[in-house]
């Protein structure tokens, strides 16, 4: 159990309110450190899970990994493709725990769907989930 | 009047809810099968059967769970449903009911594999291949932001006014060092000063720097990510391949059939009533 808990990596969301320095410069955009501030603290990614007789084990979106996930939940992680359409990589771990059992995730991203609306699991044996780059909604 | 009570209170359990659960334990036609938003509890209505029915379990939580303590693997639950044995056409035809009601319980202890599929997709090569990547995407991302560094202190010199050049130094080594996501850090350099008649030789350098380092980069980028998307599909499918779902749940499940009808006693020719008497059947039973 305990080396499930070390493999979670916990998004740590900053608390920390603008600081208000440089209201007085003349120079646009001299509160940038300001803005950078308040955007690592807003989660740009929710997720949840549709499922009947599936149980999801993990969830693996860019740098954000999280075993035994919720059926929703929230979380931040960096987009760092350079691409005019950044895609990002998706890897969810599912089983069966009934045969015919069915899943689906629904992701967005900063409010918008990446997934219109969900993205089914695919099952082979009883054992499944998703793995693929997707692109980010503009 | 009891009816009156069941469905209201239905409709009360019913007016936040949103749909989280399945009701496990409603029939296989799942007639007005109304899922609850606290997991493994449903609420069943058959207006053709004139039976309300409410369950709850754990069942959900069982599956979910990845430790082994006994707690979490513990099934416990129960059904409890109650109608008119004579359906609907008698209640309106004759305004009599005849009720029947049934109470189900099960317990039992669940077993699976879920920690142990667990952990082995963390030591899968799947999981490696994904952190490797993400490893290098973000050192990749810091040799971006070393680069800017160093295109900011080769160009600041072309501000000439001191405060200003100290003021923009000091914010875009900031958002240089602080911005996580890439777009974003190239929007905050692009837009730095550009409006601003003393900073626009300064600006137009730093972004025809983003806009060399950004060819560079997504270059590299790119690598990565073909090389990951051909070991990590590979990986995947092999880990899907070999992990072994297994669950194992025995349980006994026991209730109470009660049902009140009317028996025929002897024939009363004065009072054709008295010919019947209401009497409770009521049988237990364990399996």
């Amino acid at each position: 159990m305990s080396k499930l808990k070390k493999s979670t990596k916990k998004i740590a969301i900053s608390k920390q309110k603008p600081s208000g320095k440089n209201k007085s410069s003349g120079i646009r955009n001299l509160s940038l450190e300001k803005k950078i501030s308040a955007k690592e603290a807003a989660p740009n990614f929710t997720f949840s899970f549709q499922r009947i007789g599936v149980t999801v084990l993990s969830l693996h979106v860019e740098s954000f990994q999280q075993s035994m996930p919720p059926d929703a939940g929230i979380f931040f992680v960096p987009i760092l493709d350079p691409s005019d359409e950044p895609e990002i990589r998706v890897t969810v771990i599912a089983r069966q725990d009934s045969p015919g059992g069915s899943g689906s995730l629904s992701l967005k991203f900063n409010g918008k769907d990446v997934y219109s609306p969900s993205r089914d699991f695919d099952f082979k044996g009883g054992m499944g989930g998703i793995t693929e780059l997707i692109k980010l909604p503009k | 009047m009891k009816k009156i009570i069941l469905l209201s209170l239905t409709l009360l359990l019913i007016s936040n809810a949103t749909v989280q659960a399945q009701f496990m334990t409603q029939s296989a036609e799942g007639k007005s099968s109304i899922p609850l938003p606290l997991n493994g509890i449903g609420v069943g209505v058959d207006i053709g059967k004139t039976e309300v029915a409410i369950g709850l379990n754990n069942y959900e939580k069982i599956l979910r769970s990845a430790d082994k303590k006994f707690k979490n693997n513990f099934l416990l639950g129960f059904n409890l449903s109650a109608k008119s044995s004579d359906g609907l056409a008698n209640l309106f035809s004759g305004g009599d009911i005849v009720p029947e009601g049934n109470f189900l319980g099960f317990l039992g202890y669940s077993i699976s594999n879920n920690t142990k599929i667990v952990e082995a997709y963390i030591k899968s090569g799947l999981e490696k291949s994904l952190n490797v990547e993400s490893d290098q995407e973000k050192e990749l991302f810091s040799d971006y932001k070393s680069a800017l560094i160093k295109s900011l202190k080769s160009n600041i010199g072309l501000i000439k006014n001191e405060s200003l050049r100290q003021k923009a130094k000091k914010d875009l080594t900031t958002v240089i060092k602080t911005e996580t996501d890439f777009k974003n850090l190239n929007d905050a350099i692009n837009a730095y000063g550009k409006d601003n008649e003393n900073l626009k030789g300064f600006a137009k350098e730093m972004k025809e720097k983003v806009e060399i380092n950004t060819v560079i980069y997504t270059a590299r980028f790119k690598k990565i990510r073909e090389e990951t998307t051909l070991v990590a599909t590979k990986e995947y499918n092999d880990f899907i391949k070999k992990a072994w779902p297994l669950r194992i749940t025995p349980f006994v499940i026991g209730g109470i059939n009660a049902r009140n009808f009317t028996r025929y006693i002897k024939l009363d020719q004065d009072n054709l009533a008295k010919s019947f008497q209401d009497t409770l059947y009521r049988e237990e039973h364990l399996d």
